[in-house]
């Protein structure tokens, strides 16, 4: 039997708002092996981004468990789980995110900086890791400098900078134009093939999905059965 | 990490320029300079008080009242086997109540006789003459006075004109009589304190034990002099506590009241003023919340790479850490600035009428202790106004700021 990376066990999530209580996600079950890719696709409101987050432990499940090689991560402490993601994970966002009062360089360098990594150590990472993104000129450009294609390559430079055994990426194109959306989405994988990162992506593109390992429908908080045939 | 990222994101254009951390910077430094030169006018104030004391009065005066000192050498070596602070200076003085007679006017006064040979090391009386130079040894000879300068307007006197000294005496032989002597007024004297001014004539001792029937080498008292004023208010402690036949009067003595008036008033002052630090760093607060809210998606992005909420409100206490430092520095500098130009004004005399104030000159001084005071109070307030939108972002969940719908 393969060894999974991460497993999420009856995740159930809901959300009460107005004495009115949304569930949202509805027991489901998930699993990635080391080195495997998965595609997330579904309609808008399927929970695609709320599971996302709580794989990404960003949010607690209502209900069900999340482990990570053996080790269930649901219930640890804000500092353990802050040190967890910082050491596995790395995420990328629909909007990028990057922090506008710091150049490329320096928002790569911030992962690192967050674990007391010398200053110099982690501006060479950095450095590495924009240069094969092909952003060896922006180093020092600010985000708002950038066009948004760059930006996101930015972004996916942060997520690998500690080359973690996870990456999580929600809508990584979902705000590009058709033509850098193509761009992103090849430098994507082929970034993630480099540095031998397990991927879970959230996706609403098709024929961006069909390039990954495996895909998985959502449907109304349920996985839809067909996407397991 | 948390202090680069603190510091970085306050100094861009959109950090520490932007209007709401502009405006609570600037209520800060209002508050803050408010503060420094209030607490500046009363050390002001206080110092003023003392440097007249200081002059007039000197440290401390030892009489053996009722008797006259009769011999000053001998009871200086008594003290100085008694005292534990020895190293002082000594002068005699004569000193007892009087009138003065000039151009038909009459006015009770102090006349104080000053021992020309001694007088300097324990008194700064030389640099309260108001033009020419104090020569007591001349007093003698003419014999002459000098005149506070109240009474220099009261009488329209000038220099070289002449006054009578009249003492009145009651004795069981003769009942009431008096005596008086003829002086030339030689000079006047700012004392820095409207009631010494209108009451204080300075003569040179023998004049005064002549006017006053004392004997060869007898005065009223001794006036002691220490390095440390201080010193004079321990010595004091230790004559009552020894019991020695001395009666004793300190500078603070001859103004308790209004010492400890100024002391406890200092205190009110700090605490009252320290509200408008509290309004500026309401405004620090709530650019903070600003801020929080602001920066909610990039507040998750960090906690998402590993950034604990703990550090994250970190962050917000050291933003409102350096923004209180910043604004306490400029607050300072302006403190300063209004304290400079205050003593200009001050120094015209338009809004110090003495009959108020009881001081002629005031020069704001801003002492280092109460900086040090003003630093932790407001450091302290910024610290508590951090505290709130800190909790906040604690209490934000890391995805709180991803939701895109």
């Amino acid at each position: 039997m393969t060894e999974y990376l991460l497993k999420a066990t009856g995740i159930k999530k809901s959300f009460t708002r107005d004495r009115e209580t949304l569930q949202i996600l509805h027991g489901l079950d998930f699993e990635i092996q080391k080195g495997e890719s998965v595609a997330i696709v579904g309609g808008s409101g399927a929970g695609k981004s709320t599971l996302l987050q709580i794989l990404g432990t960003l949010d607690g499940p209502t209900e069900g468990e999340v482990f990570f090689k053996n080790q269930n991560v649901t219930h640890w402490s804000d500092q353990k789980l802050a040190s967890f993601r910082n050491e596995n994970l790395g995420f990328v966002f629909q909007f990028h995110h990057l922090l506008q009062e710091f150049t490329a360089l320096e928002n790569v360098m911030i992962p690192c900086l967050i674990q007391n990594m010398p200053k110099d150590i982690a501006k060479e990472k950095a450095a590495f890791v924009l240069s094969e993104l092909g952003l060896k000129d922006r180093l020092n450009h600010f985000p708002s400098q950038m066009s948004g294609g760059e930006q996101q390559r930015v972004a996916i430079a942060r997520s690998l900078v500690l080359r973690p055994a996870l990456i999580l990426a929600d809508e990584p194109t979902g705000n590009l134009d058709a033509k850098n959306t193509k761009q992103i989405q090849r430098i994507f994988l082929e970034m993630v093939d480099k540095f031998e990162a397990s991927v879970v992506i959230v996706t609403h593109d098709r024929e961006f999905a069909s390039g990954f390992d495996r895909i998985l429908e959502l449907k109304d908080g349920l996985w839809d059965q067909l996407s397991f045939a | 990490m948390i202090f680069w990222y603190a510091y970085r994101t306050l100094t861009t254009s959109k950090g520490l320029f932007n209007l709401s951390t502009l405006l609570s910077l600037i209520s800060l430094s209002l508050g803050i300079a408010t503060l420094i030169t209030v607490m500046a006018l009363v050390s002001g104030y206080e110092k003023a008080l003392k440097s007249s004391v200081f002059d007039v009065v000197g440290h401390i005066l030892i009489t053996k009242s009722p008797i006259p000192i009769y011999n000053a050498n001998e009871e200086v070596l008594e003290l100085k086997k008694s005292l534990s602070h020895k190293d002082f200076q000594y002068s005699p003085y004569v000193q007892k109540e009087a009138l003065i007679v000039s151009r038909g006017k009459i006015q009770g006064v102090l006349v104080e006789g000053l021992d020309y040979k001694t007088y300097k090391k324990v008194s700064g009386m030389d640099q309260r003459i108001t033009s020419g130079v104090l020569d007591l040894k001349k007093a003698l000879d003419e014999p002459g006075v000098y005149l506070g300068k109240g009474l220099q307007e009261q009488f329209k006197l000038k220099v070289g004109d002449k006054i009578n000294i009249v003492v009145p005496f009651s004795d069981f032989t003769f009942g009431i009589r008096r005596t008086v002597k003829s002086f030339k007024v030689l000079g006047f004297l700012d004392l820095g304190k409207y009631e010494y001014n209108n009451r204080y004539v300075l003569t040179e001792i023998q004049n005064a034990r002549q006017v006053f029937e004392f004997t060869e080498s007898a005065s009223s008292g001794l006036r002691l002099k220490f390095k440390d004023p201080k010193l004079a208010l321990i010595s004091q402690s230790e004559i009552i506590d020894k019991n020695l036949p001395y009666s004793s009067q300190t500078w603070k003595d001859t103004n308790l009241s209004l010492f400890e008036a100024i002391k406890i008033e200092k205190v009110i002052i700090f605490f009252i003023l320290c509200i408008m630090v509290v309004i500026g760093a309401f405004n620090l607060s709530t650019g903070l919340f600003l801020s929080v809210y602001k920066k909610t998606a990039e507040i998750s992005v960090l906690r998402s790479l590993g950034l604990p909420a703990r550090s994250v409100a970190l962050i917000f206490v050291f933003q409102g850490m350096i923004i209180g430092f910043v604004g306490f520095v400029m607050g300072s500098l302006l403190g300063y600035v209004m304290i400079k130009m205050l003593n200009v004004i001050l120094s015209s005399g338009l809004f110090l009428p003495p009959e108020v104030y009881k001081l002629n000159s005031l020069v704001l001084e801003i002492k280092f202790t109460d900086l040090i005071y003003i630093f932790i109070a407001s450091m302290f307030i910024c610290f508590m106004s951090t505290i709130s939108p800190a909790r906040r972002n604690f209490r934000l969940k890391p995805s709180e700021g991803l939701k895109y719908d």
